[in-house]
């Protein structure tokens, strides 16, 4: 039942090919990620609120995952919150896009938006801060200078002494 | 109430390439062929008693399109029915699932289900799950499938010291039943008085998820044969049977699946659901082995109080008290589990395979001693997503 | 053996680039249009439990796909789902063997592609073939078509204008499909002057890049009147896989989709298919393809594709009266759109390009270069 690889023709040099693939794409945001992203230029959150369960969802979706009902109604949360979790990588993969590997330690933090309690929003935190990290503590978003309706707009979180 | 089927399904052949790192002497379809014939042989069929093929993989990671077009000269497919289902890491178990709703329709007799994994492809894992991301936010931001925030969650409850205790015990347990396992990829030859030189020096990944708490990168295949109770019971002296199974997915937005916002997690959902309709009271009494898809250590003693449906610390006592080892009240992973053996599409398929091959007795020099009559496999995958199945060695339920 | 229903269809609107909305936006539109139509619910006893997607991790650039939109086919909160990853009517027949199996009464099945999310679904094509060998000559559907197309018309002596024909009809009854992407009509002198897109396939030979999304609920016999007085049964499956390498295989011809074909037939008791199927649908990429699939579907006879354009054959079958692939539907569920065309049809809610007395459809699809992949199912009043 179990095979063993098969040596038996004499030592041969194994050709491999290496290739980097890339396919061009164009993601479209939707209405409701469009309104999220010119919400982070402003530097302000919004939030989708689920007409039959009430929770705010950060980032918006325009469909509530527990009710599976439409939820376009928008309100703005935070923006500080609440850290619920964090990760603090020590290890960092190679970006499968640039091959560039962060320098470690950076941490990504789970937090609890004020107005968005039932809903994670994940992003950084700053790397100052790392040691700082609890469960429970207050974070603020630091904002880029420049923002052009992205996720960079915010730079990472930072605590909110 | 036991579920419904139209009519009782039967593994009777497995088969299996050796799951190693960096296949670099085969391409895709020459590793498929060798499980594929394996498994043939092993059933004691051919490819043309095989009336449908079912495939899947999560195809980015090998940077194939459609790849079952191009391995069908391996999978034997030609000329034949085939389906091809993918649902992230819970695939391998999910083309097992398929393939028994595809015999227990009534629509095929014997169906082959091929799990496989050839990670060198694509370079890396992460960078293959790290397009699961959200491309317009969440990509940029996420650390690929590695995670500490449940092992923080347990450190709160047990605190620091039996926490990481119990985590590094089983992940000793599970090198140990590799060890064992002459089919595993990763075998370390650990020991218990390693525990706190491992504690303090394999290299942290993320928080408190070490190096060696981590499950492997490996390449692979993995094959079975099902059939129909009748083709089954000719075919095979030792069919096992699939008794029921089922898949209990969370949103898609990663961060809510860590924690408790949804009040459950979908490995207690899917206990609790999978039992109840197969009345199964008391699964610790019940089940003879447990193949649980343990992602890391962390995972693997978080879900057993899950999977078990049990509170408190009484599952983690149990890693305690021996009570998961091979001689102990629910052997858990005689295979070695996720942490020795990941070539993570066919991986979920491996769970499934090792509690028959420990049903039928032939685990070799890893099979339990004692009988092996109710089992239980599990799959993850995706989002914190769970599949779960119950094998039996006889037709009595 | 029992039957299985498709008890209601919601298809999105066809269009070459839907920028407007992501995929998740265009299926939570079919789902509340499939559930304002039959009240169907997810969870508790008689809801769904479990739901069947259909979609292509290269053509959305995303690692299991299926996660994607997990939320909006109702498996977010602790449901079960599983991906087809394959053209989207292989998605019925395994919908109809878990009905069948008795694991579920009820599925929700719902699958969406967006040809325009990346620059080239030719170079996401040429990504099936080998790395070796077939995808360093450059191989993809759109060539491989080509090579089919020149053996088609050497074996069959179908012309230039007999094909045009096909695609000016096509665009014709697209122009009555309110969901149809591609609805300019054309004179044959377009099509046959139109630009050489890969010899002998012109432009206007090859289906439009196109967005959508398709969902449908199916149920066992027993629970389909709870959503609809007007059940479609699935009476017939097959699929077939054909070689890989095309110079092993006869490509003016599909031995896969007449085996897939016999397959669904014989499941549907149907001893002679021209006295029987009384409409289709088939996924013709491009031109020569529709009378190639009908050929295979053995409506054709073997070979007089051409002639059969010219005797109307089209017409008496009422092939494609949706506007077919040739209109524009995305690859992924180029055949679950035909699916939603066929249950319209026997349901008489075609509305503006309705057929008469439609009571068996044959439904074909195919995956893979030149056709390699066959699937064929066969619907029924």
């Amino acid at each position: 039942m179990m095979t063993k690889n098969k040596q038996n023709a004499p030592a041969e040099e194994l050709i491999s090919i290496q290739v980097v693939n890339a396919i061009d794409c164009a993601f479209p945001t939707g209405p409701i990620m469009g309104k999220w992203f010119h919400g982070l230029k402003e530097k302000k959150f919004y939030a989708t609120k689920c007409p039959s369960c009430g929770r705010t969802m950060t980032p918006p979706r325009g469909c509530c995952a527990l009710c599976v009902v439409r939820s376009e109604e928008f309100v703005e949360v935070g923006p500080k919150g609440t850290v619920e979790n964090y990760d603090i990588a020590y290890y960092a993969s190679p970006d499968p896009l640039t091959g560039k590997v962060r320098s470690t330690p950076y941490a990504a933090v789970f937090v609890r938006m004020d107005g968005s309690e039932r809903d994670i929003f994940t992003h950084g935190i700053r790397d100052e801060d790392i040691p700082k990290l609890k469960r429970g503590v207050r974070v603020r978003p630091v904002w880029n200078e420049i923002r052009t309706g992205s996720i960079e707009d915010m730079l990472y979180f930072e605590i909110d002494a | 109430m036991t579920h419904k089927k139209n009519r009782n399904v039967g593994i009777v052949g497995i088969g299996m390439t050796e799951i190693s790192s960096h296949k670099e002497d085969q391409n895709q379809p020459e590793m498929i062929n060798e499980a594929v014939r394996a498994a043939l042989a092993d059933a004691g069929i051919t490819r043309d008693d095989i009336d449908c093929v079912v495939h899947g993989n999560m195809e980015l990671f090998e940077m194939i399109h459609q790849p079952d077009l191009w391995h069908m000269i391996g999978t034997g497919a030609l000329g034949k029915p085939q389906f091809r289902i993918t649902t992230g890491g819970t695939t391998g178990m999910t083309l097992i699932a398929a393939a028994d709703n595809l015999v227990a329709s009534g629509m095929y007799d014997v169906v082959m289900a091929i799990g496989f994994n050839k990670l060198q492809e694509a370079g890396s894992t992460t960078g293959g799950i790290t397009n699961m991301a959200d491309p317009l936010w969440y990509r940029h931001l996420q650390t690929g499938a590695l995670t500490s925030t449940s092992a923080n969650l347990s450190i709160e409850e047990f605190g620091k010291a039996r926490a990481r205790r119990a985590a590094m015990k089983h992940r000793i347990m599970m090198d140990k039943h590799a060890s064992l396992n002459e089919r595993a990829h990763r075998r370390f030859g650990l020991e218990y008085d390693q525990m706190e030189d491992l504690m303090k020096n394999s290299p942290p990944l993320i928080g408190e998820l070490r190096l060696i708490h981590m499950c492997s990168q490996s390449d692979g295949a993995c094959v079975m044969i099902l059939a129909s109770e009748e083709k089954a019971k000719k075919m095979s002296r030792k069919p096992v049977w699939i008794r029921d199974h089922i898949a209990v997915h969370r949103e898609e937005t990663a961060s809510n699946a860590y924690f408790p916002i949804l009040s459950e997690t979908s490995q207690r959902v899917a206990a609790r659901r999978l039992f109840a309709r197969n009345g199964i009271d008391n699964p610790i009494e019940y089940f003879d082995v447990f193949e649980m898809y343990d992602p890391s250590a962390w995972w693997g003693i978080e879900w057993l109080r899950d999977f078990f449906l049990l509170e408190g610390d009484e599952a983690i006592k149990m890693v305690e008290d021996g009570d998961w080892d091979l001689d102990g009240k629910v052997p858990v992973n005689p295979s070695g589990g996720v942490t020795a053996s990941n070539p993570i599409s066919a991986t979920a398929m491996l769970k499934p395979a090792e509690v028959a091959l420990q049903m039928r007795g032939d685990a070799g020099t890893h099979q339990l001693k004692r009988e092996v009559r109710h089992g239980l496999a599990s799959g993850f995958g995706g989002v914190m997503w769970t599949e779960l199945m119950i094998l039996e060695r006889d037709l009595n339920w | 053996m029992k039957r299985v229903a498709i008890c209601a269809v919601a298809q999105h609107e066809i269009k070459g680039n839907i920028w407007c909305k992501r995929f998740q936006d265009m299926l939570l539109d079919i789902l509340e249009e499939l559930q304002g139509e039959t009240g169907f619910t997810f969870g508790g006893e008689k809801g769904v439990k479990n739901i069947i997607t259909c979609s292509d991790d290269f053509f959305d650039a995303r690692t299991i796909s299926d996660n994607a939109v997990n939320d909006v086919v109702g498996a977010g909160n602790y449901r079960g789902e599983q991906k087809m990853a394959q053209e989207g009517l292989n998605a019925i027949g395994y919908a109809m063997a878990v009905i069948l199996s008795g694991h579920d009464d009820v599925i929700y099945l719902a699958g969406h592609c967006k040809e325009s999310l990346t620059a080239s679904r030719n170079q996401i094509a040429n990504m099936a073939y080998d790395p070796f060998y077939g995808r360093c000559l450059g191989l993809d559907y759109l060539n491989t078509a080509g090579l089919q197309a020149r053996a088609y018309m050497e074996k069959t002596g179908i012309t230039q204008e007999q094909l045009a024909k096909v695609v000016v009809r096509a665009r014709q009854w697209a122009s009555r499909n309110a969901y149809a992407n591609e609805k300019t009509q054309l004179d044959p002198g377009d099509v046959l002057f139109s630009p050489v897109l890969c010899d002998p396939i012109r432009s206007l030979h090859a289906y439009p890049v196109s967005d959508g999304a398709v969902g449908m609920l199916l149920a066992s016999e027993e629970r389909a009147h709870e959503f609809t007085d007007n059940p479609v049964w699935i009476t017939g499956f097959g699929n077939c896989m054909d070689d890989y390498f095309m110079g092993r295989r006869d490509l003016a011809s599909s031995p896969a989709l007449k085996k897939a074909a016999r397959q669904a037939y014989q499941m549907a008791g149907i001893r002679k298919p021209p006295k029987s199927v009384n409409l289709v649908e088939v996924m013709d990429c491009y031109a020569h393809q529709q009378p190639l699939w009908l050929e295979g579907l053995g409506l054709c006879d073997e070979g007089k594709g051409g002639d059969f354009i010219d005797e109307y054959g089209p017409a008496r079958y009422n092939v494609n009266l949706s506007g077919g692939m040739l209109a524009g539907r995305p690859l992924m569920i180029g055949g679950l759109y035909g699916v939603a065309e066929a249950v319209l049809q026997l349901q008489g809610r075609a509305g503006e390009h309705q057929a008469a007395d439609v009571s068996c459809a044959a439904v074909q699809s195919t995956t893979g270069g030149a056709g390699q992949f066959q699937t064929v199912a066969v619907l029924e009043r």
